[in-house]
Parts: structure tokens; sequence; C-alpha cells
């Protein structure tokens, strides 16, 4: 084993914040080796400077010993590096084979013959478990196939090096075992991986070493075998983080939402179909399934957004089906939308302001017909308090806070009315691990209290660790119910499947 | 029947010979609604060029020599500077109405035309020996002005090159997922500005087409919104040359007809309206196919903030 | 840099609209022109109800405005004007203002800044200037207004509207037509359809029928008084069906029914609108339907420089010779057969004849707005 690439004191920032400080950092040839941070640590921003898409301010990069500048992809795509990013680099309308040829050197020929490159990919899909269809286009293939052919694509440009932006986040779990299968792959046959990843289970799983990002600096690198997954979390957030406490359900079985047979879509949101089930008073119910089979479609229509085409649902005894999304708001129910940014906030209104959206026409917010500021004040600032968002003050503009902040003050916001429903949809996507935590904790509280949570989410781990039990949806139809117990990640990826 | 035909092909050339531009445009993702200005410059620039030198051909490549520029200074504004293509389109269209008239009348001075002068040469009709006798074909295929079959000969070959050339795949993906191409290594920015400057030089030989070969003369204004028929014929054959003419000879047509059903009892501003008529039902149908074919996933990652 | 950008595309299209605005050329000093005059209208405005200047209306010394609102250059209307313009010059030495006020905010501010700047007569063309005009006119009593193309008496001293009766040339040029024709069928380009060119078409027929009872017009609405492209396409349509002479009304558009009869396979006359065409094909241009606003700012000037001017509504019509059917002497100099000259000295000889009876009342044009 050597050393294949070398970063020696890289260093970047934006504006005055630094993203990557002082980084000294040794890939070994063969290895999988994982870099791991909360959101912002900075690890793009480190990876994009591999990759040539961005340019360090200072530090040298050396790949096989030799030092070297990467001013574009290009040159990083000529030196063997390759890298997935996590929003795929794709054309949708092109086929897979266009796509993995794109950009190549025409090889002196100006007539497109795909059919000359044919076997070469078809030996490289052979070599490394890679098969897909090289005349599908790329639209109609899932997101792991996908991921395929970003791998395929990278590997028939000639990467050794090949690095792998948050790969999971988009995985079933079997897609995800076959990913790790295909890494496993590469190794032998002499490539070396950059796996980054927030999803501890994962990196412990997949890595030869793991280094660690935190607020731009290399915090360690060490070797899988040397450490726990909790030392890895340490060296992440750089305190312990303590198991959630979770509780049972109780004994009383009080139904809070009853939906049954609905049908409902249009021309944005996918189409569901004979979706009945209940959600019990102090139950959370889980709601998996790959992204795109329906979720939001079930969330639009019981938070009101979306008309339903037959079917009803019944809300704490009354029926809601014709209810506005105002009056289901009054009624009792809370939405972390999916999006923060475009549904959650006003994002360039004061978090005072998002923080008092919903109740500003209620008392004591409102006084006289007019809002009276003061009350606004004082419970902005306890709700500021009591979920510690980390802000200037509560007339800072909600857009300049970070994904966790931000989330933060959507939940506050939502929880703060004590609904009897929480519709949360993916409600830490995005969050840094420590904020993670908070949220999922408020949502346990909920339930607690009595309410009840509708968790949608694509995190699997998310869904398992908060549900009392789990529904999943495949092709806009329930594929099955299970009971927190039974759903072992096996049998939750065959039903997202619509198999088992 | 034949008259309609030839009528139709005639008035579609124009339209058509602009939309190949637009299509480029669309392909490398530029949007760009200066075909109208573009085009007016070649009009103008296409009897000035056969003006000085008394060759048709000549005023047509000075034509597209010049709406190459403009097609590189509009591309360096939108592209390069910042600016907003639909403002930077009117502005471009604007200057074009302003620009060929004071020229027109600083070169020539003349009023708001510029016609019957002995040096101005236009291009002549061609006359195909062997089809010319085939009975209707004959009629249908022979008797243009070069740039019309100029016009149709290049849909094929537009076709061809965007779909079967290595720089045409390149640059429709650089126009249809930009992240794609430069994760590709494609240069994306000189997609763009030869993109744009083939268009504008396109969009110079429509000009050269409809001040030199349709008729022959100058006047202000005289594309007359032809290149706005271009870029809606550009969407509604969502940028592929085929449907793309297939649109031109719609519009063609509804042109024709709008001036041959008149007469016969039908009021003229009933008819008159046909074109714009047949503009909105193609985009109402367009708009309609595009919603059906849309695909019920889409995954809509929250985009954080990238550090 | 953006910012920069953003003014170097505003210099560009305010640049432009300039260009498109004002681009009469150097000689009528137009652009310098407007500029000074909307710039000090309000001042001139007080200082012309302050001291009331004595009027002087003697020769040179008259101040004369042009307000056109289309530009310059349409081979119609205004370069008919601006020619008698020119001529005005060459015989009285009166230097016309002509100002393009193409948008209608503009044309109001043009009527009141050369009122303000103390203008003794201010001419406007079409229509959009009636509502202006009514409006100010009353409080310039020194200035004289002259409407060209209206028919609203406004009972002021100081105002005369100038109507058309267009049909009586058409008519004349039906009689032409008919005379020229061989087919009998007659084609007529128009650029808009209102009822003085409606009833222009109908008055075309009439006269043709008397010279050929079966004579038939087919009218197209080209929709654009620019678009030569289509107008070719049009006359070459028009051509196809049978027509062998094409009158229009039409401006720019005109000129690609011109080309289309030029580039026929037979013989094809046009009788054009409002300006001289016949240099652009000798052969094929037999007439032009003059409606005569030209020889109205010319008269019109002459009248003011003897001290005369009537109030009101004046209707120009054959019989006042300010509409004229100009026909051309020098037909098919670019190599026209004898015959065919003769047989268009004949048909003008017709034509003329007709023109004397509607002159001395003996035949009376009718306006026929009945759209067919």
């Amino acid at each position: 084993m050597n050393e294949i690439i070398k970063l020696e004191k890289i260093e970047k920032h934006f504006g005055n914040v630094y993203a990557n400080k002082d980084i000294n950092l040794t890939i070994m040839r063969g290895d999988v080796h994982s870099i791991v941070g909360e959101n912002g640590a900075g690890k793009s921003t480190l990876m994009n400077i591999l990759y040539g898409m961005v340019s360090p301010d200072a530090g040298n990069i050396y790949y096989e010993g030799k030092k070297i500048e990467i001013k574009s992809p290009h040159d990083a795509i000529a030196l063997g590096i390759g890298m997935v990013h996590q929003h795929f680099m794709l054309v949708p309308s092109f086929t897979v084979m266009e796509n993995i040829v794109l950009g190549l050197p025409p090889r002196g020929e100006k007539i497109w013959r795909p059919e000359r490159f044919r076997s070469e990919i078809t030996a490289i899909m052979n070599d490394f478990g890679l098969q897909v269809d090289l005349d599908t286009r790329i639209e109609n293939l899932s997101v792991g196939m996908k991921q395929r052919v970003e791998i395929l694509k990278i590997l028939y440009r000639g990467a050794r090096v090949i690095i792998l932006d948050e790969p999971t986040a988009i995985l079933t779990p079997q897609e995800t075992q076959e990913l790790f299968s295909t890494i496993r792959l590469l190794i032998r046959n002499d490539h070396t991986v950059i796996f980054i990843s927030h999803k501890l289970r994962e990196v412990m799983e997949i890595s030869d070493k793991i280094s660690a990002l935190r607020d731009g600096v290399l915090i360690d690198t060490v070797k899988r075998e040397d450490v726990s997954a909790k030392d890895v979390a340490y060296m992440m957030i750089g305190r312990e983080l303590e198991p959630l406490q979770r509780t049972g359900m109780d004994g009383e079985k009080e139904i809070c939402l009853q939906v049954a047979d609905l049908k409902a879509g249009d021309t944005t949101h996918a189409a569901i179909e004979n979706i009945s089930f209940c959600l019990h008073k102090g139950e959370i119910l889980g709601v998996a399934g790959v992204e795109g089979n329906g979720q939001s479609t079930l969330v639009d229509t019981i938070v009101g957004a979306l008309g339903t085409d037959s079917g009803n649902i019944v809300f704490d005894g009354e029926d809601i089906t014709d209810c506005s999304i105002g009056e289901r708001m009054e009624k009792g129910i809370g939405h972390i939308p999916e999006d923060r940014m475009t549904e959650g906030l006003a994002l360039p209104l004061s978090a005072e302001k998002n923080l008092i959206l919903g109740i500003q026409r209620k008392e004591p917010i409102r006084k006289k017909g007019r809002i009276n500021w003061k009350e606004a004040e004082r419970i902005s600032e306890e709700l500021i308090q009591a979920f510690s968002v980390k802000i200037k003050s509560r007339k800072e503009s909600v857009a300049n806070l970070s994904g966790g902040n931000m989330q933060k003050i959507v939940v506050a916001r939502e929880l703060n009315r004590e609904p009897k429903l929480v519709i949360a949809c993916q409600p830490t996507r995005g969050v840094d691990i420590g904020s993670s935590k908070y949220i999922r904790e408020c949502l346990l509280e909920v339930k607690k209290k009595g309410g009840s949570v509708l968790l949608v989410s694509a995190d699997l781990d998310e869904i398992q660790e908060l549900s009392d039990r789990i529904i999943v949806m495949y092709d806009g139809r329930i594929s099955g119910i299970l009971e927190a117990q039974e759903a072992t990640e096996v049998k939750l990826g065959e039903l997202m499947f619509g198999r088992g | 029947m034949t008259q309609l035909i030839i009528s139709m092909i005639r008035c579609a050339t124009p339209i058509l010979l602009a939309a190949l531009g637009g299509i480029i445009c669309e392909r490398v993702g530029v949007f760009n609604i200066a075909l109208e200005g573009m085009m007016l410059f070649g009009a103008f620039f296409a009897i000035y060029g056969s003006y000085l030198s008394g060759s048709a051909w000549v005023g047509a490549l000075v034509a597209m020599a010049v709406c190459g520029a403009v097609g590189f200074i509009f591309v360096e504004l939108v592209e390069n500077l910042g600016a907003e293509p639909t403002i930077t389109g009117i502005g471009i269209n604007t200057l074009a109405l302003g620009m060929t008239t004071y020229l027109m009348k600083m070169v020539f001075g003349e009023g708001g035309s510029i016609s019957a002068n002995d040096r101005i040469a236009g291009f002549e009709r061609v006359e195909i020996p062997l089809v010319k006798q085939i009975p209707f074909l004959g009629e249908i295929f022979s008797g243009y002005t070069p740039l019309v079959y100029i016009t149709f000969i290049l849909v094929p070959v537009l076709a061809f090159w965007l779909y079967r050339t290595h720089m045409g795949i390149n640059l429709r993906a650089v126009g249809e997922e930009v992240h794609a191409a430069q994760a590709a290594g494609l240069n994306v920015n000189r997609f763009r500005v030869l993109g744009v400057m083939g268009a504008g030089m396109l969009c110079g030989l429509a000009g050269a087409h409809l001040s030199l070969g349709y008729v022959t003369l100058f006047s202000e204004n005289m594309t007359n919104g032809r290149g706005f028929f271009a870029y809606v014929a550009v969407v509604f054959g969502k940028a592929d040359p085929v449907s793309v003419m297939i649109a031109a000879l719609v519009f063609g047509l509804a042109d024709t007809l709008s001036t041959k059903v008149q007469g016969n009892g039908i009021p003229s501003s009933l008819v008159l309206m046909l074109p714009y008529v047949v503009t909105i039902l193609a985009l109402m149908v367009r708009s309609t196919v595009a919603k059906g074919e849309k695909k019920h996933f889409h995954i809509n990652l929250t985009k954080e903030a990238k550090e | 840099m953006k910012k920069r950008l953003a003014v170097l595309l505003a210099t560009a299209m305010v640049l432009s609209m300039a260009l498109t605005g004002c681009g009469s050329g150097g000689k009528e000093k137009t652009d310098a022109g407007k500029g000074e005059i909307q710039g000090t209208s309000e001042e001139a405005k007080a200082e012309n109800q302050e001291t009331e200047t004595p009027k002087e209306s003697e020769g040179s010394e008259l101040k004369v405005a042009f307000i056109t609102p289309q530009s310059t250059g349409d081979n119609g209307p205004v370069d008919d004007i601006m020619m008698a313009i020119d001529k005005v010059k060459a015989d009285f030495g009166i230097e016309v203002q002509v100002v393009e006020a193409l948008d209608t905010t503009d044309q109001e501010d043009a009527v009141r800044s050369f009122a303000a700047e103390n203008y003794d007569v201010i001419f406007t063309l079409f229509q959009q200037f009636v509502e202006p005009v009514r409006k100010i006119a009353p409080e310039y009593p020194d200035t004289k207004f002259v409407l060209i193309y209206a028919t609203d008496d406004f009972g002021m001293d100081n105002v005369v509207a100038y109507a058309y009766d267009a049909w009586e040339t058409s008519y004349a040029a039906g009689v032409l037509a008919a005379s020229m024709s061989e087919s009998g069928i007659l084609g007529n380009v128009v650029g808009y359809e209102d009822d003085t060119i409606v009833a222009n078409s109908n008055a075309f027929l009439e006269g043709a029928k008397t010279v050929n009872p079966d004579a038939t017009v087919k009218r197209i609405n080209a929709a654009s008084f620019e678009d030569p492209a289509k107008g070719k396409e049009v006359g070459g349509q028009l051509i196809a069906d049978g027509a062998d002479v094409i009158f229009t009304d039409a401006a720019r558009t005109s000129l690609g029914v011109i080309e289309a009869a030029k580039e026929a396979d037979g013989d094809v006359f046009i009788i054009g609108d409002n300006a001289d065409h016949s240099a652009l094909a000798p052969s094929s241009v037999i007439g032009d339907n003059i409606y005569g606003y030209g020889n109205t700012l010319y008269n019109q000037i002459s009248d003011i420089v003897e001290g005369k001017f009537t109030k009101g509504v004046i209707v120009c019509s054959v019989g006042n010779s300010i509409s004229v059917l100009q026909t051309y002497d020098n037909f098919g100099s670019d190599g026209a057969s004898d015959e065919l000259k003769d047989k268009y000295a004949a048909a003008v000889e017709a034509t003329n004849q007709v023109i004397e009876k509607i002159k001395n009342g003996e035949v009376k044009v009718e306006k026929d707005t009945t759209a067919n």
C-alpha cells in the first residue's frame, strides 16, 4: 500500500468564513477512506477542491507523490480522479450510453457511433457488477440505477480514485448494500474510494480509514478497527451524543386520525389510491418508501393542500375531508413541511415574524386588530431559547441561518401551537446531528404528551428509531403496515420495492 | 392547391430559417427572443452588402457576419456579464429597429425603404432542370430563390448534427443539463457563445432571404414579427428541427390562408386572426402534451446552502 | 459589473429609441428642434401669456411646424408632405419644422410645445391629433391649427380640418385599371380596412364597371402597412388568380406588390398610393392615387402668406384639384412596346375625361362603405 493522494495545508475561505483550514490528509491506494462531518463541516468543499471545481486559497495537492494542480474537473479526470455528486450529473433525455460517453474526446471521429463504445462499457459493467441497460433513457431509471451510471461514467473515463458524495442518502437499504458490494469490487480491482457520509453505521461498515472534519478543520484520521461509532460521533460533533429515550405506547388506543380509502393525485402529485390507515393518540406512525411513491401526495391531502378524488379523512372524530388548510390548522394539525426553504419559512422575514406566523391573528399576539409586538417578542424569544436556535437576534432574517437552525424555527413554530397531530416530513433532512437529535426528541415529546405524529422520512434509521408502527408506500399504495418490532431493514426494503 | 403549397413554403421559409437559429439557442440553453432583431439586422446588411458588391451572395455573407457579431454581443452580455436575457433580447430588437432605420437614412439617404436600386442584386430564382418537368412536383419544388432550398436542406443537416455527431450531442447536453455537461468536462461557455453566434448567422441568413430573396428591397421593420413567430415555432417544435419545420409550415399555411380565404364573404379581420389563433392553439396543445408527459416521480432534495 | 452593464443596455435602448423616433435625417433639424421645444415649453407658455406679441405673418417670418405620427420615408402620406415642404421652402423661403411624434403621449406635447413657441401655423396628420388640438387650440388663438385628414368642425377661428373624398380618385383609378386590364379581374391590396379604404375599394370597382361591366375587384387586407414581403406574397396571389391590374392602399407593403408585378410573366400593372412609384417599375406602375396631403400643406401655406385663412372643414376632392390620380408621361421608359404605350395613352385619356366629369358634377361618386 502506498499513498495516492496527499493534501497538504489546504485552505479555502468564502468571505471571512473558513470552509477548510490547514487540512492535511493522505489517502492510501486501495483504501475506502471515509470523510465524515456535519453539514457545513467542509467535506464538500474539500472534495470539490480535489475534483477541481473549487480552487484552494493555499496548500498543495500531490498525486502519487507528484505535486499537481487541478484546475478543472477535466484535469481531475485526466489524473484518474472521478466524483459521483450528490445531485446526479446526468442528462435525463439521453440514454445511459450517451451519458457515459458524453464529453469524451471523439477519437478523431465526428460522427456519433455509440456502438464503438459498447463492448468497452460492457466489460466494465461485468467487472464491477454494475449491470444497467445501456439503451434506456436516464429519466426512466431508478435512483440507484442512476448512481450506477455515474459510477460507470467515471470508471469508463479511467478513474482510479472515486469520490462518492453522500451516496447512500437517497438509496434504499438494498440499494445501499449493492453499492457497498460495488465498492468492495472496486477496491479489489485496485481502485481507491473516498466515501463521504454522515451516517455512522455505514461509515463503520465500509471504511478502512475515517477522517472527521468539524468547522473546516480536520480533527483526526483514524483506522476503522481502532474506533467505535461513538468515537467517530465524538470526532464529528465534539461532544457525546446520548441515545434517544424512547417510550412505548400507552395502553389506551384512542384514534386521532383515520384515513379511509383515499384516492388523490394531479399533474404535480403522484397518484395515490386505496390508502387506509389510522393513527392513534400518543403514537408515532412512520411513513417509509422511496421518494416519489405518493408520500407527498398523502401529506398534502391530509394538510389540505390537495383535494381528494374519493375517500375521507377523519381527524379527532370529525370529517375534515373538505376543510381548508386554515380550518385544519385551527382544529389542531401542525405541519413540518418537506422543504423548509420554500414551504416552511418566509425566508426574507425575521425569525420573530416566522415564529408568530399562523398565530398572528389570535390572542395574545393580536390585540385590537393589530399585532402586539411586545407579545411577539416574548413568544419568539422564548422559543429561540427553548429550541436553542443559534441566531444573533430575533430580528435577523431566517435566510441567514444554517439548515439546522432554520428547521428548528419551523419545528418551534409548529409545536408552539400545541397541535394534536404533527405531520413531520423529512424533519431532519440536511440538519446536523445535534439539531437532528433535538428535533427527534421534540417529536417524542409530542407523543409523550398524548399527541400524534405522522413521520414521513426517507431516512430509514429515523423511521425505525421513532416510529411505533410503520407504513410503507410503493407506487401510490400502501404495500405494508408493520409494528416497529417486526420492521427489519430487509423487510422494509422489500416492501419499499413492492415485494413481500 | 399547388399555389397554396408554394405560397406556404415561401411564407414559412424566413420563419423556419430564423427558427433553426432559435433551435441552437434553445439547445445550448440560452433564452433568445432577439431573433427578430437579428433578422432585421440581417435584412439590412444583406442589402448593404449587395449594394457594395453587386452580389447577393456577398450580401448574405455580410448579413451572416454582422448577425454573428450581434449574437456574440448578446451571448456575452447574457452569459458572461449576467444581463437579464429577456431585457437584453428586447434591447437588441429595439436597437435593430432604430439602427437599421438610421443606417438606411445615412447610407442611402432614403426614408423608410430602399428599393429599385440598380446596384442591389437580389437572388435569382432557381429552376431545377429535370424536376421542373414533373407535372405537380415540378411546380412545387422548382422556382424558388436559393435560400429556400438551403433552408430546407439545413433541416436534416441540423437534425443530423444535433443527434448524430459528437459535437451535437455535447451541445444538447449543455442545454439540457448544464451541470452534467460541466461535470463531463465540456466547456459550457464556449458552446453557448459559438451556438448563439451560429444562431445569429442563421438569423442573418433569414434576414438576407427576406430582403434579397423574398423581395429585393429593405424597408423599416420589414421583418414584421417573423422573428417572434420563429421563436414560437421553436417552442412548439420543442427545438427538434423536423418538428420546428412542421410548426413553421403550419404558420406559413395559416399566413397564406389568412389572405387566400379573404373575399369569400368572410370578414378579413376574422381571417387575419388565423396565424395568431394557430399560435395560441399550438402553444396550448404543446403545454397539454408536455403535462401528460411529465414524470410523476420527482425528487426534490432540499438544496442546502452548500457551505 | 452588472450595474455598468445595466447602464450600457439602457443607453443602447434609449439611443435606439431616439433613432427610431426622430430619425428623419439631418436636413429638418428634427432632433435638436424637438428637444429644445419640449425643454422650454413651460417657460415659453408663461412668457406668451405675459407679453402679447403682435403677429407678423409676412413671408419668411412665418413659423410653421408639421407634426407626423408616422415616420418619414413611408412612400406614402408623409413623404408626399415632405416633398411639399421642400417646395414650400423653394417657393416661399419658409422652413417647416418637422417632428415625428410616434407615441400618443408625445403627440399632445408636440402640439403644445409648438403653440407655446408662438408658431404661426401647426400642421398635423391623421386623426390622432383631433383631441389634442381641440384642447390646445383655444389657449393659443394666434396660432393656426391645420388638421390634415380629419372631418371635425370645431367652430374655432384658428382651426381648419381637411377631409379627403379619396373615393373620387379611386373611381378614376377604376377607369384607368379597367382600361388597361385584359382579364377584367382587378386586385386591391390594402394595409387596413376602415371606411375610407373600403369606400375607395368600392368606388374603384364602380369606376371599372363603367369601362367593363364584367370587371371584378378582389380585395386583400395584408394587415400591415410595412410588410413588403407580405405585399409580394399577396400580389403574387392576386396575379395567380388572374388579376392584371392591382390598386394598392398599403404604404410600404405596396413595394412588395410592385415587385410581384415586375416579376410576373405577363403584363401586370399597379396603381399605387400617395407617392410617386413610377421610378420603381416604369412599365408596371400606371398611376398613383394621391389623396393630396402635400398639396394641402402647400396650398394652405400659400393662402396664409396671402393673408387668407378659412376655418371649418375643407373637403379635398378632384373638384378642388387637391386629390389627384397621378399618371405618368414616361410610362414604359424601360422598354415597353409602343403598342402598350399607346394603349396606356388612350387609357389615361379616358380617365382624364372621367375626372373632368367628376369635376363638373356630371359623374357623382358616392361614399359606399359596405364591406363585402
